[in-house]
């Protein structure tokens, strides 16, 4: 007569056919149904070879998801305009920044997200948020009605590296009098600015409103809802700068940010006079920065040899 | 019996007893082979539903095993035979439960769960959209597949007819995906129904319905399936074959509640995209392959609520109105070698109207004079009920009774013997469950087997379908039964109220396999420890 601890064994199961062509492997005592949801989101969404893709996906190799917490919109005048110029929100490593006039002046909230301080959780980010007259800020934490507030005291700086700043490069235009511009989920994109139409006969001089569009050449721009209007029917392409409003702001379980993110020095630099100027900068590793470019030459060596 | 049966069957004509009556010897010779093919073409489907990609820890994706040390050795007792210990299982709630051996993966996969137990509790608004109101849409809880019925189109558009109409008819339902990833599915609908969709939501933004002008409804998965095909089984009747439907029905005086396997022979969505075509009664659109009355493991008759089509072993699971769950296989009911055998010649036979029938229902017989080539002289039809009770048929035709009437044949006029009778109509109540028995006891004048009593024996099942497994839950308040995508039993309430009240359970199956040449267990559900004896 004994007694046994039953030992697991795991067998394949279709999904894991899947996961090894989606380059995601299953991971030990990961549900069945949690694999499945990370793969349907690396279908929906494949990793590219760029920046912005590496911090959204890296996550999800690791069987985590990314949580969303705020979502934040534009207040908007009588007209439908926004009320701030030229809004902007931007999540760096350390810092959550947010302008209405980005460009013009400084920015009306600055929140240090990695030191204790007053930004230090994510209910702090939440009630600066919300004092900002030229935003709304909306909660989405899926926790349960019961623990609704549970998430204002996870720590902010593990909101997602991102900011609201966004570019089209030559957009197709469809040949009409009117072209909306859309974002690639067949969803209206808004808020556009810094129009450049490669089609000059046609995007000759652009006018105040729909109204004054009188001869050929005469265009008009609806930069709140995202609408180009001409004279005669479009053609070409588009190329523009727009602001993704509304912005959700994510929690984000494994934190990425690029190195030479300028926020980061103060933890991983120390002063030093820069030779050009004289003025005392964060020039020099210190031991803590050190590891970190340690740790990445350990990774991708940049030289020859190991 | 198989439900493949007929499909052997039906490499007969239609004149021969052999395709269309299930009691006669060739069809109950061909059900000892349609059951092997029947139970491989379940477990095939069922193959396929352990692939399904939600489910949890069932099917493929994880075993647990038990590495016998020396001296919990599987015990030789001779050539191939062993003894087998007791399991005894601890469970992470710290209740112990007995493990019992199977010997076939089957069983130990797909067998009749053991144990429900209770996972969560949770208030679901069940609707999410519907025609009648669409600008509203309902928060989805939990993120999941869309089940949507259409019902009540009196018309379907055509394309050149109807203008504007491009000839698609479609529910195209968008919104989020469970990462939040904007997604959009559309249905084809090809008649009135209840459809799913293809991709997990979990918000929608916009339906959108094009095509007929029926109610469109969207609930949370299958909350309202209007009936069940079964996967797992084909419908197959002696004229056609199709995908096993099934539905509640309810027997004639309203006592009894049960299970009404039927096939689909045209879709209504036809007779609206066709000008010209007479619209079908529903009876012209389906044909009823067996209606069964539930009974309990201990026979007795309950009553169902709402049923479902287990993935985990192709079972149909019912809820009573009582609240409690039941199991059953779903096929239809053996006939039986009649106590009395058939005389080797038969003159006459006994035709019903159908073969299957439900409780309570009275049906209509004739007698088909299959010989003619010797004058009739008399008949009598006799009639053994389940309960083994013998009556005879009266001269009304309709009463039956203990004392024997004969029919005579028409002997005086006759010249030709098919003159000698003419084929009687008579009728029968059937007020009991099981397989009655109906003899034609005909004496003719000449040709084969004269001067002896004929007898020719006609079987009709009143059907019923006895449970193989009760759940005594009590749950008098429950409306729905289902199975969620993580194939855990949900239970609901208050649905019809929209504001489901779900309960759902872990259903486990308490049952090990044994590798003797490995000395060891194979498990199907997880426990924390597990104690091996030998009794």
């Amino acid at each position: 007569m004994g007694k046994y601890t039953p030992i697991k064994s795991a067998t394949g199961v279709s999904l894991d056919e899947v996961g090894i062509s989606l380059g995601l492997q299953r991971l030990p005592e990961e549900s069945l149904d949690a694999y499945r949801k990370r793969l349907a989101l690396q279908a929906e969404d494949r990793p590219r070879v760029d920046e912005r893709s590496f911090i959204d996906t890296i996550s999800r190799t690791v069987g985590l998801f990314e949580e969303r917490i705020f979502e934040i919109d534009l207040v908007l005048d009588g007209d439908g305009d926004p009320v701030a110029a030229a809004p902007r929100i931007e999540v760096s490593s350390c810092f959550l920044r947010v302008w209405s006039n980005y460009g013009t002046s400084d920015p009306e909230l600055v929140m240090d997200i990695y030191n204790r301080g007053k930004g230090y959780h994510l209910g702090d980010v939440y009630t600066s948020l919300n004092a900002l007259s030229f935003i709304t800020v909306t909660e989405l934490p899926e926790t349960p009605v019961e623990d609704k507030d549970s998430y204002k005291y996870k720590r902010s700086w593990f909101l997602k590296y991102g900011n609201t700043d966004a570019l089209e490069f030559q957009g197709g235009l469809r040949r009409s009098r009117m072209n909306n511009l859309y974002n690639a989920d067949g969803t209206e994109r808004k808020y556009i600015h810094n129009c450049l139409f490669d089609a000059g006969r046609i995007f000759l001089t652009e006018k105040a409103s729909y109204d004054d569009l009188a001869e050929p050449g005469d265009y008009y721009v609806d930069y709140t809802e995202g609408i180009v209007f001409t004279y005669i029917t479009a053609d070409g392409t588009v190329s523009y700068e727009y602001r993704k409003f509304p912005y959700t702001l994510k929690l984000q379980p494994v934190k990425v940010f690029p190195l030479y993110d300028k926020d980061i020095d103060h933890l991983r630099k120390d002063y030093l006079i820069k030779d050009s100027t004289g003025i005392k900068d964060r020039l020099q590793l210190n031991p803590y920065g050190a590891k970190l470019v340690n740790d990445m030459l350990r990774a991708y060596p940049l030289q020859w040899g190991e | 019996m198989a439900l493949l049966t007929q499909r052997w069957a039906n490499n007969y004509p239609t004149w021969a007893r052999a395709r269309v009556d299930p009691s006669s010897m060739a069809q109950r010779f061909f059900s000892c082979f349609s059951e092997t093919y029947d139970s491989l073409l379940a477990e095939k489907a069922l193959l396929s539903e352990s692939f399904k990609l939600y489910s949890e820890k069932k099917g493929l994706g994880d075993f647990y095993w038990v590495y016998l040390e020396e001296e919990d050795f599987f015990r030789k007792t001779g050539d191939l035979l062993y003894t087998y210990p007791t399991l005894v299982g601890t469970l992470s709630s710290g209740s112990t439960v007995s493990i019992e051996r199977v010997d076939d993966s089957a069983l130990l996969f797909n067998g009749v769960p053991t144990r429900l137990t209770k996972l969560s509790d949770e208030t679901v608004i069940p609707l999410i959209w519907t025609s009648a109101a669409p600008d509203v849409y309902n928060e989805i809880k939990t993120p999941s597949r869309i089940g949507i019925t259409v019902s009540g189109s009196t018309h379907y558009k055509i394309a050149g007819r109807d203008k504007g109409f491009a000839g698609y008819y479609l529910i195209t339902v968008t919104g989020y995906d469970e990462n939040h990833n904007r997604i959009e599915d559309t249905v084809h609908i090809r008649d009135d129904g209840t459809f799913k969709t293809h991709r997990i939501y979990s918000e929608i933004t916009s339906v959108i319905t094009d095509g007929f002008d029926g109610v469109a409804t969207v609930f949370v998965e299958e909350s309202y399936p209007v009936y069940l095909p079964d996967k797992f089984h084909s419908g197959v009747t002696v004229e056609r074959e199709g995908p096993l439907h099934l539905r509640l029905f309810v027997d004639p005086t309203s006592t009894y509640t049960g299970l009404e396997l039927y096939t689909k022979t045209f879709r209504q969505g036809t007779t609206y995209r066709r000008d010209k075509l007479p619209d079908f009664e529903t009876d012209d659109l389906e044909e009823v392959i067996d209606q069964q009355i539930v009974l309990d493991p201990d026979g007795l008759k309950y009553s169902i609520k709402d049923f479902t089509i287990s993935p985990l072993d192709g079972r149909v699971w019912t809820l009573s109105t009582t609240g409690d769950v039941y199991i059953h296989e779903n096929t239809i009911r053996e006939f039986l070698l009649p106590a009395e055998e058939q005389s080797e010649v038969t003159a006459m036979d006994i035709v019903p109207e159908l073969y299957r029938i439900g409780l309570n229902d009275t049906l209509y017989l004739w007698t088909w004079f299959r010989q003619m080539r010797g004058p009739v002289k008399e008949v009598s039809i006799r009639r053994v009920s389940p309960s083994d009770v013998t009556t005879y048929l009266q001269s009304d035709r309709v009463t039956w009774g203990a004392t024997i009437h004969k029919f005579e044949g028409e002997l005086e006029n006759a010249t030709l013997p098919e003159d000698t009778w003419s084929n009687i109509r008579f009728s029968s109540l059937f007020d009991e469950l099981g397989e009655w028995h109906f003899y034609c006891d005909s004496v003719i004048l000449a040709g084969a087997g004269v001067g002896t009593i004929l007898t020719s024996h006609t079987g009709i099942y009143c059907g019923y379908n006895k449970a193989l497994k009760k759940y005594s839950l009590g749950l008098s308040g429950a409306e729905k039964i289902w199975f969620s995508k993580e194939n855990h039993l949900a239970i609901v309430s208050n649905i019809l109220s929209n504001s489901g009240a779900y309960s759902y359970y872990e259903v486990a199956n308490d049952v090990f396999i044994t590798d003797i040449k490995g000395q060891r267990i194979l498990l199907r559900e997880i426990y924390d420890e597990v104690e091996v004896t030998y009794g």
